[in-house]
C-alpha cells in the first residue's frame, strides 16, 4: 500500500474527507463484544532491511 | 513496571489455588492417607480441565466466592492434628522462575483521552489506537491515516473507545461522523502523511468527547529528534489488545527510507498500537505530534511521520468541522 513520496499538487486540495452517513445507533450496535474481540489488528510492517552496503554510516 | 501476562494453558496442573477451590467444594479432600508408620512422602493430585473453569466463573459466582483466608484457616486447624512422623526432612532442593520475554513497552494505567479505535474496511473489522485532541469542535480524535483511509477507501462503523480497559469503555463509545486524512496518503498512500482525524458524534446525552475526557494538546513543525512517548493498544503477539502500553525514546530519522520523512524510537509495540499518540517529552501529559505508523519486521523501533504543514492543515479542517 505505501508508496514513495511524490510532490503534493500546488491545485489539489490537500486535505481529503468523507462524511459519513451512518447513524450512531447503527454503528453501536454493529460493534457487538464478539466483534470488538475478533477485530484484527491494523499495522504496517515493512520488509526487514536488508544488510547494509560498507561505506555506509 | 511490564507486566507480565501469561496465556491460558488448556490444563492446570494441581495447585495451591485447585485446593482451595476444591476444599470450598468438598470439604477437606486432599489429606495425606494414614501411613503404616513408615512416613512414605505422598502428593495428591488432579488434572483441572481450564475451558470448563473458565465457564464455570461467572460475575455472580467471583463476587460470592469465600475469601481464601477462611480456607487457609481451616487448613492450619487441620495441619495442627497431623502426625510429626508425616514431616519427613530431604535434601535441599530448588527450581529456577521463569519469566516471559521482556518487552520494550511498558504496561500503563488506561489515561482517559487515549483509547482504540474499531473500524471496517471493505468487509474486514479491524483496530487501531487513537487520542482525544483539544480541538474546536471539542470532538476530534488523532490517529492513523491507515487507521481511516486504505487506497482511497474510507472505514466504515467507526469508533472512539476512550480509556478502553480490558473490553470495558467507561467514557462510552464514540461513534465517527467524518473522518479527514491528508490527500497525499488517501490517494497515493505517501508513508509521509500517514495521519488521520475523526470527528466524533455527541454521546447520547449530548455532550462532546473531550468535554467528558479532555483532550490533548497538538503541535506542528517541531524540532527533529525530540524526545517521545508513544501510547497505544498492541495486539499482535506477544500482546494481548487488552490494556495500554507505552514507549519512551529520542527519535531518529529512518535510516531505511529517509525520504518518507519519518522519525523512530526504540518500541516494540505490535498492531493494533497502529495511529496511537507520539507526545513530546514523558509521559501522557504532553503535547501530541506524531502517532504510531509502521515498523520493519524484525527491528524493535516504532516510526511515526512529522507532523508538519499538510497534517497541521488536515487537522485545522477537522478540528472546525
Amino acid at each position: 500500500m505505501q508508496q514513495s513520496p511524490k510532490a503534493p499538487d500546488p491545485k489539489e486540495d490537500p486535505v481529503s474527507h468523507v462524511d459519513l452517513t451512518q447513524s450512531p445507533e447503527e454503528v453501536l450496535e454493529y460493534w457487538t463484544e464478539e466483534r470488538m474481540a475478533e477485530a484484527k489488528p491494523r499495522e504496517i510492517q515493512l520488509p526487514e532491511p536488508g544488510p547494509r552496503e560498507d561505506g555506509q554510516d | 513496571m511490564t507486566r507480565t501476562r501469561s496465556l491460558a494453558s488448556g490444563l492446570l496442573t494441581f495447585s495451591a489455588a485447585a485446593v482451595l477451590a476444591l476444599t470450598s467444594a468438598g470439604g477437606a479432600s486432599a489429606a495425606p492417607a494414614p501411613t503404616d508408620g513408615h512416613a512414605t512422602p505422598s502428593v495428591a493430585s488432579v488434572t483441572v480441565d481450564a475451558g470448563g473453569a473458565a465457564d464455570y466463573w461467572t460475575p455472580e459466582r467471583m463476587q460470592a466466592a469465600v475469601p481464601g483466608d477462611t480456607l487457609a484457616g481451616k487448613a492450619l486447624e487441620r495441619g495442627n492434628r497431623s502426625s510429626p512422623l508425616l514431616v519427613q526432612k530431604g535434601k535441599p532442593a530448588a527450581t529456577k522462575g521463569t519469566k516471559g520475554k521482556p518487552t520494550i513497552a511498558q504496561s500503563e494505567n488506561p489515561v482517559s483521552h487515549i483509547g482504540k479505535v474499531f473500524f471496517t474496511l471493505g468487509t474486514t473489522n479491524y483496530v487501531c489506537s487513537g487520542n482525544a485532541v483539544t480541538s474546536g469542535n471539542h470532538s476530534t480524535v488523532a490517529t492513523a491515516g491507515h487507521c481511516v483511509n486504505e487506497s482511497g477507501a474510507y472505514a466504515t462503523n467507526f469508533v472512539f473507545v476512550p480509556a478502553y480497559d480490558n473490553g470495558a469503555a467507561p467514557y462510552g463509545k464514540w461513534t465517527a461522523k467524518a473522518l479527514y486524512a491528508p490527500t497525499q496518503w488517501v490517494s497515493s498512500g505517501d508513508m509521509t502523511y500517514d495521519t488521520g482525524f475523526a470527528v466524533v458524534n455527541p454521546d447520547s446525552k449530548g455532550h462532546l468527547l473531550t468535554d467528558v475526557v479532555g483532550g490533548s494538546g497538538t503541535a506542528f513543525n517541531q524540532a527533529r529528534g525530540l524526545t517521545y512517548t508513544s501510547y497505544g493498544y498492541p495486539q499482535a503477539s506477544p500482546f494481548n489488545g487488552t490494556s495500554l502500553w507505552s514507549c519512551t525514546g529520542t527519535a531518529k530519522n529512518d535510516p531505511n527510507n529517509p525520504q518518507f520523512g519519518t522519525q523512530g524510537i526504540p518500541c516494540d509495540m505490535t498492531g493494533g498500537s497502529s495511529g496511537g499518540p507520539w507526545f513530546i517529552g514523558i509521559g501522557s501529559d504532553g503535547v501530541q505530534n506524531s502517532i504510531n505508523s509502521y515498523g520493519y519486521s524484525g527491528s524493535a523501533v516504532m516510526y511515526g511521520p512529522y507532523w508538519g504543514d499538510v497534517i497541521q492543515t488536515t487537522f485545522n479542517s477537522a478540528a472546525k468541522s
